[in-house]
């Protein structure tokens, strides 16, 4: 796995790209785009793949007529099929600074995620963007379609920056104007923000786009174990300092916000028709595509 | 509250010095540790949904730190050695008991040293704010130090008084007395306190006692001993003293016994201090095993302290004849003593006829003693047994000084074993020679301090020099003589068994090397010619010869108490530190069950 900074190294390895080979996206139709690709979309036209019989109404293309069905029906027949459509990908990558905690950083594993996003995303022949987002939507790097495009994009991935706060919320609108279409949004984050990330959620859903929610976590977040007695916490991210007393009170308190907080966010991406991913950053990279990214993509 | 482990400036130095360590300690402490997260909110939320109790909030640093600070005060308090009482103020006399009971150790310790230590500590926080005076209850008392408020100066007298005790009881009642007489010269407060083991009866005069344990009362058998009667062919006789350490009469069966034979019996009774001398008779040809036992001994109004003196062992040699070669132109009464023992097969020679009979070395040495009346041959024929009286001259060896005339005799040694029973004094002697002593001699007998009389043991030889003659004194005439002549054969003819006479349990014995067998009967193999397994009183057999182990030296009053009972304070109550030490357990404890038991 590629480390914070490390700009010469890939985010993938071999082994990991031989396992983002076998794996393939599938989204809702509803979501391609207008472009051609391969995957199926709710569109009825011209495509190669059957769909159904509808009846003939004027205007419609005569080429179309099923002549063997009005030979037996004595009615016309068209004959409609599917559409294969490009879809377009969106990675929102959070590069608050809450993401360089962790061991490893949480920020080289959304890294790596993003990219095996991309590929898998670019041997389709989709249209891969990757967006870092802080407190406000970042600038975005060019659209990929090709595997031959990969190598490129890791690069780019790698040199996001680390900013400082998480604002989803402003993030979501400023995507929504910048990318009217729709699309498939991978949103990989910590969700180390108590904002309500589900009015976002919903923002996104109603604008056509589906939700691929990956949450990276790290022990420190979820289930720290922090010696007892007086600590001062400092947040990484505004640089406010807090002084507690350490006890399993606090600790089982902080262990259920940090976990209600999630459900939270969980069950609005469900509920939005989105997907929920769990990436815990110490599973080793090829275990965590593995037996993450599962949910989200299908074997070939 | 006072203090008697130490002084009240140094156990608030001490506490002082505790209280900042721990204060500083809290600092450290409360000085937080920083810990980066990814954001504080959930903490500061999570803080708000906990609802910490108090023993989980942010002033448990505060109630450890008080705690520990408490914990701390209690433990320097507690090394401090507080007493309830409010110190020594205004004038104390102190009675320190010096009498032959406060030698009796407890646990290494003698009574008296017990006893100044305690004195040491009463001195150090009299002499703050009053003066104190030192009474030593001896067997006369006296004033040991004078009124002072010079710590130093009791310190020394205290010091110089330690290794001091009375060979008696002391007059503790007089002394309380004497410290009330000089007490009541000065303005109040005064006090006095008696630092003893029993309690003074001293009418009317209001003390305070410092005990430093209990005088155990106890019937002990002092002397026990045997020897084999120089006149009575195969008799031995036994001596049997008894002392009654006690307070109240007593009373106890004495039996003495060889082996199983009871030689005496008898019921006695003894008045408090009494020591009463006890003589018996056996007959044996054999080693005689001797043992004496009090048995029912019964103290009134208390028990017999200590057992072990209620026992004691003695050996009797066997009896065997030592053939004595006796050179002398005549001398009615050497002869006369010389024969009249049983234990001595005697030959008698004039010098002409020893020079006659031309004895070689092997054919001298079946004599094992060889006594020269008031002659010497010519040439001295090397002999490990050899008596010389009152010798014509110089034998080579040994120098002669001036004669004195009607010497007296000053000094003799009677603990060597010639002069064993031997009672020489008032002899009248018409001359005696002075013999020039070399390091190998012993002088047995002096006249001021010129030597009449030698006893010199070199490797494989013994010799015995009187420089006088005793036919020319009244020596001759007193019981005294065939005493000392059959003391003189028996030591020169020096048999390699074992001494017979008694030693103490634990003692060291130098021992030739052999087996021996201890009273339980277990064999022990000598070789470097020391043993020291002598713990238990009895008879031991080195080399199939009796050796009595016994307790009758330790029946003396300074261990004869073994009842140690508990130190009070001046004040009566029980000590402070015990309920200190209670609180400080209970701190202790309470804040590890609340503060750290399963806390992380």
């Amino acid at each position: 796995m590629a480390e914070q900074g490390e700009v010469a190294v890939g985010l993938l390895d071999q082994r990991s790209k031989r396992l983002l080979e076998q794996l393939r996206l599938v989204v809702r139709p509803r979501t391609t785009s207008s472009g051609q690709g391969e995957h199926r979309s709710d569109a009825l036209a011209s495509g190669v793949e059957f769909a159904d019989h509808r009846k003939y109404v004027p205007g419609d293309d005569v080429r179309r007529i099923d002549w063997k069905a009005f030979a037996r029906h004595r009615q016309l027949f068209l004959k409609v099929y599917e559409e294969e459509r490009e879809i377009r990908i969106s990675v929102l990558l959070d590069v608050s600074r809450s993401m360089t905690r962790g061991e490893p950083p949480k920020q080289g594993v959304a890294k790596s995620l993003s990219a095996a996003f991309g590929s898998i995303g670019m041997k389709q022949f989709d249209q891969v963007r990757v967006i870092p987002f802080s407190q406000d939507l970042g600038r975005e790097r060019t659209a990929a379609r090709s595997k031959a495009e990969l190598p490129h994009l890791e690069r780019e991935i790698e040199a996001i920056e680390t900013e400082d706060l998480t604002d989803f919320a402003a993030t979501a609108r400023a995507f929504i104007d910048r990318s009217p279409g729709r699309g498939l949004v991978v949103i990989v984050t910590d969700l180390m923000d108590l904002s309500d990330w589900g009015d976002s959620f919903r923002v996104l859903a109603r604008a056509g786009h589906e939700i691929c929610l990956v949450h990276v976590t790290c022990i420190e977040d979820v289930r720290p174990r922090f010696p007892g007695g007086e600590l001062q916490l400092r947040d990484v991210e505004t640089g406010r300092e807090v002084t507690v007393r350490v006890n399993p009170a606090l600790m089982e308190a902080y262990r259920a916000e940090v976990a209600a907080h999630v459900a939270r966010c969980k069950e609005t991406c469900i509920k939005v028709g989105g997907r929920f991913i769990s990436a815990p950053v110490e599973l080793p990279l090829h275990d965590l595509l593995r037996t993450v990214l599962a949910p989200a993509v299908s074997v070939v | 509250m006072s203090f008697m482990g130490l002084p009240a400036l140094v156990v608030a130095a001490v506490g002082a010095i505790a209280a900042g360590a721990v204060l500083l300690l809290y600092l450290l402490r409360s000085i937080p540790r920083p810990q980066p997260v990814s954001n504080v909110d959930f903490w500061l939320k999570a803080a708000e949904a906990a609802k910490p109790s108090w023993l989980f909030s942010t002033r448990i640093p505060v109630f450890a730190m008080l705690l520990t600070l408490l914990v701390a005060l209690l433990t320097v308090l507690l090394a401090g050695d507080p007493s309830a009482d409010s110190g020594l103020e205004g004038t104390t006399v102190v009675v320190l008991d010096a009498g032959r009971s406060m030698g009796a150790r407890h646990g290494g310790g003698r009574r008296i040293d017990r006893a100044v230590e305690l004195l040491e500590q009463l001195v150090g926080r009299a002499t703050v704010t009053g003066e104190v005076a030192v009474i030593r209850a001896g067997v006369r008392p006296s004033v040991l130090v004078p009124l002072t408020s010079s710590p130093r100066e009791l310190g020394r007298a205290l010091e110089r008084t330690r290794p001091m005790i009375d060979d008696g009881d002391s007059d503790l009642d007089a002394a309380v007395r004497l410290a009330a007489g000089l007490a009541a010269r000065f303005d109040e407060p005064r006090r006095i306190v008696v630092v003893s083991d029993r309690r003074p009866e001293a009418d009317g005069v209001p003390f305070e006692l410092v005990s430093v344990g209990d005088a155990g009362e106890t019937l002990a058998i002092v002397t026990f001993g045997a020897r084999r009667d120089p006149v009575a062919l195969g008799e031995y006789l036994v001596l049997c003293e008894v002392e009654a350490f006690t307070r109240h009469p007593a009373r106890a069966r004495l039996i003495i016994r060889d082996l199983d034979v009871v030689v005496f019996e008898e019921d006695i009774e003894l008045e408090p201090g009494e020591r009463v001398t006890y003589t018996a008779s056996g007959s044996t040809r054999l080693e005689g095993e001797l043992s004496a036992r009090l048995e029912d001994v019964q103290v009134e109004g208390t028990r017999d302290a200590l057992a072990a003196d209620d026992v004691a062992f003695a050996t009797v040699p066997p009896l065997s004849s030592t053939r004595v070669l006796l050179v002398t132109q005549g001398n009615r009464y050497l002869e006369t003593a010389l024969g009249l023992d049983p234990t001595v097969e005697l030959e008698q020679v004039t010098p002409a006829e020893l020079a006659a009979r031309r004895f070689d070395a092997a054919s001298f040495r079946q004599f094992q003693v060889v006594v020269y009346d008031r002659c010497l041959p010519d040439q001295l024929l090397p002999h490990p047994g050899v008596m010389m009286i009152d010798p014509p001259a110089d034998p080579g060896d040994l120098r002669f000084g001036r004669v004195l005339e009607q010497p007296r005799l000053t000094s003799m040694a009677t603990d060597h074993p010639v002069l064993e029973s031997v009672d020489l004094g008032g002899t009248a002697l018409e001359r005696g020679r002075v013999l020039l002593a070399g390091p190998e001699d012993r002088v047995l007998v002096r006249s001021e301090r010129h030597a009449l009389s030698l006893a010199r043991e070199t490797p494989g030889e013994r010799r015995i020099v009187l420089g006088f003659d005793p036919a020319a004194s009244d020596l001759v005439r007193r019981p005294a003589f065939p005493l000392l002549m059959h003391n003189a054969v028996v030591w020169l003819a020096h048999d390699q068994a074992p001494p017979h006479s008694s030693s103490m349990p634990g003692t060291i014995l130098t021992l030739p090397a052999g087996v021996v067998t201890a009273p339980g009967g277990e064999d022990r193999e000598v070789r470097a010619g020391i043993y020291s397994s002598t713990d238990t009183a009895g008879i031991y057999e080195v080399n199939r010869h009796p050796r009595a182990i016994s307790a009758v030296e330790l029946a003396g009053p300074i261990d004869a108490a073994p009842v140690q009972p508990a130190r009070r304070g001046p004040s009566g109550l029980p000590p402070l530190a015990f309920f200190v030490g209670l609180l400080l357990l209970a701190v202790m404890t309470t804040e590890w069950v609340l503060l750290h038991r399963g806390r992380i």
